[in-house]
């Protein structure tokens, strides 16, 4: 197997934080990782003569590589190194295209610049950030062989599903003069030479990449020395002050994504604060949970913002009053009250949302890469294009239209000013019966949805093992309550006599100013969230630590990996073998977890798949650190530089304090059963 | 009349939209027939708003004297000065207009052609 390391910044560009580059540093590198391979890939850029010196350098195989802002993402391109001076050449001409942040190449470009894109290793950002978007991965999807991957984590998801391409990690590293530690990410190949032509071929077998050299995928680097872990659950043990912590620290910084529930985290001394901290947590999850449930809600209540059904129905009265009145004194018409403009109403000016609508969805048929096939299949992209012309045209005819009558209604609007100041008659006054008609509508739907609202319901119930999130929703008994969700020093007393009858109850809101109108949601209906244990009663102290412990575990399923430091200190035996070790074992059959511990109820009953032993020794007179690893069925802990230990002695004096104590408190348990 | 196209004007047929005789005033949507200024309605309007943007137009000046009947003083002279207006600034008008998605349709006009 060939270890290579395909994506490395030697130029700091306008994408990157500057760094100096050192080419010693590049060597180091190279050496203490085991590297056979490795690509130069700056943003957008490339340079002949820096990339002869460290290809003249580094002594294995260099490609001459750049990594192009494509559709939003980044992708990397890789030379196979024969003709430097010809690839300059299609390199430079992305750089003259890419001048700022945000610009990019579409796959036209693309093509355009570099011909025949099989002659090159494309590798788009895949699980990594920022992505390829999906139409611009569609476009170049045929001279695509792999994608980079950001963690062991998604390695091994892309790897374990058929439908996802072949992932590689690398490590993205920037070589400056500054590095306290070298990256680990790197993947190992299956084969011969090393060229593009041969690494295309490799990467279209999922099988002949893996991030570790022996082991396959069970075991990935971790740090530069090249201790790996398991890509499962991994048990980290040690005596007390034997670098246990420090350990997961640095794995912490080494990688991005980490999720660390730190030791006595959960758990505080203060049981007041801790209730406090508990009870901000579960308020902040309430909130989120209440803004997304009540989304469509608040759209309902923004579209009414602007109605006054009050100001409607007095505009109508008016009307109507006019109306009555201009019938009634047909003797004081005159020649002024007799023309036509004296009684003229206004050109309606309507919106022309459904014909923008109509443009965008044709535009979308003429413009989606994704679904271009199935499009092209049913539909001629040329009559789309005139059909897309001819509603554009229309849509201009229709705003042309609008600004004439705006300018019509202007003029009636000065004519009739004119002849009202010189007339007796009464003029009859202007009014939008169908906009009238329509906030009654938009009122009455709005009142329908409130009291739906204030119905007493539950609304989502979320199963955490023994746990259940309980969320439900119903009216407010009083206008305390509402005050108590405004968090604001104003009554709602005269409001809250409005309750019942959702619109009169928001004229009543609107009137007080202390409220402002993007928070009139949260006063309809009464949410509670509530946190219920395997009774179906509220969390007792104890219980809310083992809750936040378990929904820590749960949230870690978003990261590439979880470290937890000493769950023991915090919990007592039975919930950690049941819920926990449960949760930890499902959890890394997906992510690498490393726990550590001293229990053996955590240690051996939740049967890892690997040990870590971190060990403190003195060696020449001074203290050193080092880290032993293996399969808990190895005879023997191995370390880096070599070192063994007994992996029976390690474990039985970790866990059960050595095997005398083992024996003896096993002694000790048959008497009591005797 | 398509927005992309600038207004015709046509040269020596003048249309003259309001006039003022025996004391009254007149307007014509079509150049021929014309009617009392007080029949006037919006879609009326409407008509000499579209022609004063496509064709070259005139209007007889507002004269407090020539045009006796006060009621259509008022309304002449509103409209007049509205359309004077209009007619003085047609292309800016057309110019101005709303043109949404017109880098795509100039796009799929040029893919078409």
């Amino acid at each position: 197997m060939k270890k290579i390391d395909l994506h490395i910044h030697t130029i700091a560009t306008i994408s990157d934080n500057h760094f100096d580059f050192s080419i010693d540093n590049f060597s180091t590198y190279v050496s203490r990782s085991g590297l056979d391979a490795v690509a130069v890939t700056n943003h957008n850029i490339f340079d002949r003569h820096q990339f002869r010196e460290i290809r003249n350098a580094l002594g294995i195989k260099v490609f001459p590589g750049i990594e192009i802002n494509y559709f939003g993402g980044h992708l990397l391109l890789i030379d196979e190194g024969e003709d430097i001076d010809a690839f300059t050449r299609k390199t430079d001409k992305v750089s003259d295209k890419i001048q700022e942040i945000g610009d990019y190449l579409t796959n036209v470009e693309l093509i355009d610049i570099f011909g025949d894109l099989n002659n090159y290793l494309i590798i788009p950002h895949y699980e990594k950030g920022p992505p390829v978007n999906a139409a611009g991965f569609d476009a170049i999807a045929d001279f695509v062989e792999a994608g980079e991957v950001d963690s062991a984590k998604k390695f091994i998801r892309c790897i374990k599903d058929d439908g996802k391409l072949t992932p590689v990690l690398f490590s993205d590293a920037k070589i400056s003069d500054v590095m306290d530690r070298f990256p680990s990410r790197h993947t190992y190949v299956d084969c011969g030479d090393l060229s593009v032509t041969r690494l295309k071929e490799c990467f279209r077998d999922k099988a002949k990449v893996a991030l570790s050299p022996d082991e396959g995928n069970k075991l990935f680097s971790i740090f530069d020395d090249g201790q790996r872990i398991s890509t499962g659950l991994n048990v980290l043990l040690g005596e007390r002050s034997s670098g246990k912590t420090h350990t997961l620290n640095r794995i912490s910084k080494e990688i991005d994504g980490c999720k660390y529930i730190r030791q006595f985290s959960l758990v505080q001394q203060d049981e007041g604060d801790y209730e406090r901290r508990f009870n901000d947590d579960l308020t902040r999850r309430k909130s989120v949970f209440i803004d997304s449930y009540l989304a469509e809600f608040k759209a309902v209540l923004n579209d009414i913002s602007n109605v006054d059904i009050t100001e409607n129905h007095a505009k109508v009265e008016k009307y109507v009053r006019s109306l009555l009145k201009s019938a009634a004194e047909v003797e004081r018409r005159d020649a002024y009250s007799n023309t036509v403009l004296f009684s003229e109403t206004k050109f309606e000016i309507s919106q022309d949302e459904v014909l923008v609508k109509l443009i965008e969805s044709v535009r979308q048929l003429i413009e989606n890469i994704e679904y271009r096939d199935v499009i092209e299949k049913h539909l001629d992209l040329s009559s789309l294009r005139n059909l897309a012309c001819e509603l554009i045209e229309s849509l201009w005819g229709k705003a042309l239209l609008k600004k004439k009558r705006g300018f019509v209604n202007e003029m009636i609007r000065d004519v009739k000013q004119g002849l009202r100041i010189r007339t007796s008659a009464t003029q009859v006054e202007e009014v939008d019966l169908y906009s009238c008609s329509l906030d009654d509508r938009k009122v009455a739907k709005f009142e329908s949805v409130a009291k739906e609202l204030q119905k007493e319901s539950v609304i989502s119930e979320e199963h955490i093992q023994v746990f259940r999130i309980v969320a439900r929703k119903g009216p407010f008994n009083g206008p305390g309550e509402i005050k108590t969700v405004s968090g604001l020093r104003t009554a709602f007393s005269k409001a809250y006599s409005y309750y019942q009858s959702p619109y009169p109850y928001l004229l009543e809101l609107r009137k007080n100013d202390a409220l402002s109108p993007s928070e009139y949601f949260k006063y309809f209906a009464k949410f509670t969230y509530e946190i219920l244990n395997r009774d179906g009663f509220a969390v007792s102290g104890g219980e809310r630590s083992e809750f936040r412990l378990l929904q820590e575990i749960n949230d870690s399923q978003n990261h590439d990996i979880l470290l937890i430091d000493e769950p023991e200190s915090s919990f007592d035996n039975i919930f950690l073998k049941g819920e926990v070790n449960e949760m930890i074992k499902d959890i890394s059959k997906v992510m690498p977890v490393i726990v550590v511990t001293h229990n053996a109820t955590v240690g051996a009953s939740i049967r890892p798949d690997y040990i870590l032993y971190a060990s403190k020794e003195m060696e020449n007179g001074a203290v050193s650190y080092r880290l032993y690893s293996g399969y808990p069925t190895d005879k023997e802990l191995v370390s880096t530089d070599g070192k063994t230990l007994r992996n029976f002695d390690v474990t039985l004096n970790a866990l059960e304090a050595g095997s005398e104590t083992y024996k003896e408190r096993r002694r000790g348990y048959e008497a009591i059963e005797d | 009349m398509r927005l992309d196209q600038k207004p015709i004007r046509k040269g020596g047929e003048v249309m003259k939209l309001l006039k003022i005789e025996e004391s009254q005033g007149f307007y014509s949507t079509d150049g021929d027939n014309y009617k009392k200024i007080d029949e006037i309605n919006k879609d009326d309007l409407l008509k000499l708003v579209d022609i004063t943007l496509s064709k070259d137009v005139e209007f007889d000046d507002y004269d407090e004297e020539l045009l006796g009947n006060q009621a259509h003083q008022v309304v002449y002279k509103s409209i007049l000065a509205k359309l004077k207006d209009l007619d003085a600034r047609s292309e800016e008008f057309l110019d101005q207009s709303e043109r949404l998605f017109l880098s795509e349709f100039e796009k799929y006009k040029e893919q078409e052609s």
